[in-house]
């Protein structure tokens, strides 16, 4: 148990993952190559504000779920 | 070539009659199902309240992607209104579709007693129109 450094186990998008000690919402998104202004993201139920994404580390058995906005329209 | 997208009548007529209970209003919503057959529309609030935009409530996203996760089904379609103008992505709609998987549904209100839903797959800012199979129930 431990010493890996990738122990942190995670649920992201209802998918389990394993993750290096330290991970932000942002290396998350970036492993992904998702820019964050185009995604909202919740951990445990929770909006996260666009502001935390660097700096919130996910914890284990965090459960995280992001997804990209819907919207449209007709600007001019 | 991508398939046509399937749906049942009273599916349809959820979407039609939202938009025409919104209207003037974009109204949009979400649809789950599998592969290019729908199984349930989810409608969802326009928090942009306006005649020319929508914009789903992030919090009611991640509902309906929860539920569509619990009962084994995917997101395969996305669809708003648009009250006056033809059943086409206007350059906005294209520029803000992030689902390159799902199908965009746009329901016109242009002849209001007789909507037009047209279905397109948008990837990359490239507008492919997929057409549209409504079946009896
Ligand atoms: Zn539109």
């Amino acid at each position: 148990m431990g010493g890996s450094g990738w122990d942190v186990d995670v649920k992201i998008n209802g998918d389990k993952e394993s993750l290096a000690d330290g991970t932000t919402i942002e290396d998350i998104l970036k492993a992904r190559d998702v820019r964050p202004e185009m995604v909202a993201v919740e951990v445990n139920g929770e909006l996260i504000q666009k502001g935390e994404y660097p700096s919130r580390i996910l914890i284990k058995g965090d459960q995280m779920d992001f997804l990209f906005y819907m919207a449209g329209g007709r600007l001019v | 070539m991508d398939e046509t997208f399937k749906l049942k009548r009273s599916q349809a007529d959820i979407m039609i009659d939202q938009a025409l209970e919104g209207d003037p209003r974009e109204i949009c919503g979400m649809i789950g199902g599998n592969g290019a057959v729908a199984s349930k529309i989810f409608p969802t609030a326009n928090i942009d309240e306006s005649d020319i935009t929508y914009q789903m409530d992030p919090k009611e996203q991640f509902a309906v992607m929860r539920t569509l996760r619990e009962e084994k089904l995917e997101l395969i379609g996305i669809y708003h209104s648009h009250p006056e103008t033809d059943a086409s992505p206007s350059m906005t709609d294209i520029k803000l579709a992030f689902y390159p998987d799902a199908y965009y549904l746009i329901i016109s209100l242009k002849k209001k007693d007789d909507p037009v839903i047209r279905a397109f797959k948008i990837v990359d800012g490239n507008v492919s129109e997929t057409g549209l199979e409504v079946r009896a129930d």
